[in-house]
């Protein structure tokens, strides 16, 4: 690398700084939490179910191994990034540069992708489950600002998850704790690459699928201890809640302290199966800009409908809806038992300051095959 | 195994309707949006927004009323974006070699009262209330002092593009290249009497932002001592032609800015090209009247270095307007 490229570099990175990075960016989160407004603390109940609450576990009644697992989320404007990359390369020429951020000025483009493999074992009926994920994500996430000078204030995540958990009933079985512990390898990079840079000839920075090139990066470990408080109530009335313990990282961004509490219940009748859930997250307000104190972006509330029992879990056809940060989801699930599983979420994440401040719109699409 | 599994059996107090309910009414709750929020970064996120749906009088409030340096440039161009400067289409035609940047600028030029009050406050905003500049806010700088300075240089010189040639023309090209005989503020020599009465207020005003108070008379000397009024001023730091000069200097810093830039933006280093340590040479009398410098090219008032001294001669300021470079 070049001085010039290395100066270049240092500039992008203390430019980083300076956009604001809002999102609250959480580790996986799946197609179904997504469909029911992203809840999952107390009815998590397939292989995200780790990236939630563990002793959520609990609510697993089967055993499968998903090989492999794979989701894709992303926003309207992300065939934008499949355009470009059909041309051969990623905006390599100052032309497409520049053509790419008056095209899509205002616009923010997210895709992510998660892909790994999930295990997971119910050993007795009462609750008591051990699993685990291994998944690697990658994040693109462009924001193009600025109708004065457009730019691309751009964000790149590579992680590499790897966890294990159980859950295991107490006393009479209404009390359940969870344990899980989680590794990760995460490397990610920010920068902003300006119309002066596009007009003088600099090369926007490469993107690979599996990399993130010049990135900074580290590893850590955290844990997370949850319960289930499972009410004596035909309608599976349960309250859980979970401590998350966080990751920090000194060369890559944090991963902060979760508290988190749900609520969730689920009616069955006939061949159909009725869950309502809400969660109320992050209850030290450790995500966010410093001083962000929103309520309304840290609860989720949602419901599903499924039909047609094949198991005591799963069910054929599951449709699904809720609100997301004060925005509106829905979903949709078709299920052939463990061996393979097809859903899609629609939702809205927050990247302002409060919910309802800037909406951005994303799908997420889920399948994975297993036994 | 009996009482583990007791959480599944009927519990006669629980109806299913009104956990339902409690679930639809928090339901309900938790649907809300919010309106705003009073922390730093919602106002700069606020800030964002209003810039980047080109609400620019909203963008100027609300990113002035944050007050980071961030917003503050955010405000400066919203400032530009409001009377019609688009630093894109400005930078990409500076970009093409084969376009004469001072016709580009020429273009620009502001043309209104709200829109030269649009450039100078954004000018203020990058050059005195933003703390920690970046290489584009020093380009930025160049482009708005000198689009500012280009006003006054048009009005002065009777700056025009010729639509036949599609050239420049001024007063100094008539009759002939560099001759300044034709333009208002030329000295001009008329029965002996020499004559010259400065560049006009506008000029000292606008450009120096000094409104007079430290002119200076030098006493011009020909062969025979005359009084004539030498405008000898200082320009103030809050002036166009210092922010073009600190703009300029830190711009061309090795490693800083852009060369395609650099090279398209010669003509604007205003401060650079009118301080260039010599006096205006002309013979505009009959025989043996001579301002600023006599026979022998010998300097008839002192000459102002070309150091850092924040100051300019008229004698120095008219060998500039024969040549402008545009």
């Amino acid at each position: 690398m070049t001085i010039k490229k290395i100066t270049i570099f240092i500039i992008l990175l203390t430019l980083t700084n300076i956009v604001s990075a809002v999102e609250y960016r959480r580790q996986f989160q799946d197609y179904r939490s997504l469909g029911m407004g992203n809840t999952g603390i107390a009815s998590a109940n397939n292989s995200a179910t780790l990236f939630y609450n563990p002793a959520a576990l609990a609510n697993i009644t089967d055993g499968w191994v998903d090989i492999p697992a794979i989701q894709a989320t992303y926003s309207p404007e992300a065939a934008a990034i499949y355009d470009e990359i059909q041309k051969g390369g990623f905006l390599e020429t100052t032309e497409d540069q520049l053509a790419f951020m008056e095209e899509y000025l205002g616009k923010k483009i997210y895709v992510q992708v998660d892909a790994g493999i999930n295990a997971f074992v119910n050993l007795d009926k009462k609750g008591t489950t051990i699993g685990g994920n291994y998944m690697v994500e990658r994040i693109l996430d462009f924001d193009i600002q600025n109708p004065a000078l457009p730019e691309i204030a751009a964000f790149e995540r590579y992680d590499q998850m790897k966890l294990v958990g159980f859950s295991y009933p107490i006393g009479l079985g209404q009390f359940v704790l969870g344990l899980g512990y989680q590794t990760l390898i995460r490397k990610e990079r920010s920068y902003v690459f300006t119309t002066t840079q596009a007009l003088a000839g600099e090369e926007f920075p490469s993107i690979a699928l599996t990399d993130v090139a010049d990135g900074s990066s580290d590893t850590g470990a955290g844990y997370d201890v949850g319960f289930l408080f499972r009410f004596a109530s035909p309608y599976r009335v349960v309250f859980g809640g979970v401590w998350r313990s966080g990751i920090s990282m000194e060369g890559a961004t944090n991963i902060p302290p979760e508290a988190a509490i749900g609520l969730t219940m689920a009616h069955e009748f006939g061949p159909f199966k009725w869950v309502m859930a809400i969660d109320v997250r992050d209850l030290t307000k450790e995500q966010g800009s410093e001083g962000d104190d929103s309520w309304a972006r840290r609860v989720h509330g949602g419901m599903e409908l499924a039909m047609l029992p094949t198991s005591d879990l799963n069910y054929l056809l599951t449709v699904r809806g809720g609100y997301n940060q004060g925005y509106k989801s829905m979903g949709a699930e078709f299920r052939l038992g463990n061996s393979l599983v097809v859903g899609v979420a629609q939702y809205s994440e927050e990247v302002g300051e409060f919910a309802g401040d800037k909406e951005n719109k994303r799908t997420a699409l889920y399948v994975s095959l297993g036994f | 195994m009996e009482r583990s599994n007791q959480f599944l059996k009927k519990h006669p107090k629980t109806t299913k309707w009104s956990t339902s309910l409690l679930f639809l009414v928090l339901f309900l709750l938790f649907s809300c949006k919010e309106d705003g929020a009073s922390h730093l970064a919602a106002g700069i996120q606020s800030c964002y927004e209003s810039f980047n749906d080109n609400n620019w009088d909203d963008a100027i409030e609300v990113c002035i009323d944050v007050g980071t340096d961030e917003t503050l440039h955010i405000a400066a161009q919203a400032y530009m974006a409001r009377s019609g400067v688009s630093l894109f289409n400005i930078m990409l035609d500076l970009s093409d070699s084969t376009i004469d940047p001072s016709k580009i600028m020429f273009d620009k030029i502001p043309n209104t009262v709200t829109k030269r009050s649009d450039y100078n406050a954004a000018l203020s905003i990058i050059m005195n209330d933003i703390g920690s500049k970046t290489e584009n806010m020093y380009l930025e700088s160049i482009i708005l002092s000198g689009l500012l300075i280009f006003d006054q240089l048009k009005t002065l010189l009777t700056l025009e593009i010729d639509a036949t040639t599609d050239q420049f023309v001024t007063c100094a090209d008539d009759p002939s290249p560099g001759d300044i005989t034709q333009c208002a503020f030329a000295p001009s020599n008329s029965l002996g009497t020499l004559t010259f009465g400065g560049l006009g207020a506008n000029f000292y005003t606008k450009i120096y932002n000094n409104t007079g108070s430290d002119l200076d008379t030098v006493t011009h000397l020909d062969g025979i001592p005359r009084n004539v009024t030498i405008q000898k001023c200082t320009i103030q730091p809050k002036s166009l032609l210092n922010y073009n000069k600190i703009a300029v200097n830190e711009y061309y810093k090795d490693g800083i800015g852009i060369q395609s830039f650099r090279d398209a933006l010669v003509t604007f280093k205003f401060y650079e090209n009118m301080d260039d340590g010599s006096n205006f040479h002309r013979d505009i009398g009959l025989g043996d009247t001579y301002f600023c410098k006599g026979p022998g090219s010998l300097d008839l008032i002192p000459v102002e270095p070309t150091s850092d001294n924040m100051k300019l001669n008229d004698c120095e300021i008219l060998g500039y307007l024969e040549s402008p470079g545009f």
